[in-house]
């Protein structure tokens, strides 16, 4: 009998579960409702600059300029059951971009899908 | 028939060993959320960036082109399944020799446009394809993949863009031809970098 609790207990100890998470890449000021108001034909790059702070990257097309900002949330868990174990992983980006005219005036710009639908204009 | 405690005990015993000696494992991993393009109307010449910006947001890529611009949206899940077996040896027991196999589950949307930001050509695949298959002998407890699919989970070229000047010198030196730069093309995640403007930075000599 105490084999057996022994044995069953053994395999109990080498259950286990784990989750984990993490962010890379700038904060995602642009979902803050203080920082929603821009405005094609007004916003320069400047206002979006000061707002955000310096983008995750930019990118000049021939009379544009990008300013692309990315946030990458990491999350996983894990369950060890010995007999059946499962791991997930997912990788959300969130973006959010804005494209300006060579005076660096806003044209265009678009947030990444949240569960409410894209953001843009 | 009398059947002894101690028969009992060695049967369960038994029986809980031998379960212990198969298993398996789910190893899954998503890379973006899933893209769909429901405007159907696309038309080249006609149809403006800002259509294709409000319909599916940002794109993971942007890069320049020779006469205009280029969007890409990738997304992408791997799904291993393991099945493991182990041995009821003393030492051996603490470990098992796992089969992997993964499947691999990417949508790719590119598209590019002119100078005016009017749509040039624009590509979508559905790729559901065998990402491989691997053995491997590790620790009982532990989930890790056999299969490798690093490759595939390169790390976004957005979080390196400031520092790409410190990257070592073969990589530095090319930057004008990177694909990571968003000046000079775009590449799907997974691509070899023994082609085109990646065999500039010389990954196979380091």
């Amino acid at each position: 009998m105490v084999l057996i609790l022994v044995s069953l207990f053994g395999l109990i100890a080498l259950v286990g579960c784990a989750t984990w998470e993490s962010t890379k890449g700038v904060e995602a000021l642009w979902r803050q409702p203080e920082h929603q108001q821009w405005n094609a034909g007004k916003t320069t790059t400047a206002d979006v600059i000061n707002a955000l702070g310096p983008p995750s990257q930019i990118i000049a097309l021939d009379d544009q300029n990008v300013f692309y900002y990315m946030q990458e949330k990491n999350t996983g868990k894990a369950y060890i059951f010995i007999l059946w174990n499962k791991s997930e992983q997912a990788v959300y980006y969130d973006r959010a971009v804005f494209f300006f005219d060579k005076r660096g005036v806003l044209l265009k710009y678009a947030y990444s899908k949240q569960a409410s639908g894209n953001e843009s204009k | 028939m009398k059947v002894s405690k101690s028969a009992c005990a060695g049967f369960i015993l038994f029986t809980v060993c031998l379960i212990t000696l198969a298993g398996c494992a789910s190893i899954n991993k998503h890379y973006d959320r899933p893209i769909e393009l429901s405007e159907t109307n696309l038309s080249n010449e006609q149809t403006h960036y800002y259509v294709i910006l409000d319909e599916l947001g940002p794109p993971a890529y942007i890069s320049s082109l020779a006469n205009g611009f280029a969007f890409q949206y990738e997304t992408l899940q791997i799904d291993e399944l393991q099945f493991g077996l182990s041995s009821d040896v003393d030492l051996l027991r603490w470990f098992k020799l796992s089969f992997g196999r993964a499947k691999l589950d990417r949508k790719v949307y590119t598209f590019v446009f002119n100078k005016t930001g009017y749509l040039q050509a624009y590509g979508e695949k559905q790729i559901k394809d065998d990402a491989g298959k691997g053995i491997s002998y590790q620790f009982i407890v532990k989930v890790a993949q056999v299969v490798d699919t690093q490759y595939l989970e390169k790390v976004s070229p957005q979080h390196n863009w400031g520092f790409a000047l410190l990257q070592p010198l073969p990589i530095a030196l090319n930057r004008e031809q990177s694909m990571d730069s968003g000046a000079d093309g775009l590449e799907q995640r997974g691509t070899p970098n023994s082609i085109g403007q990646r065999t500039l930075e010389m990954h196979g000599e380091r």
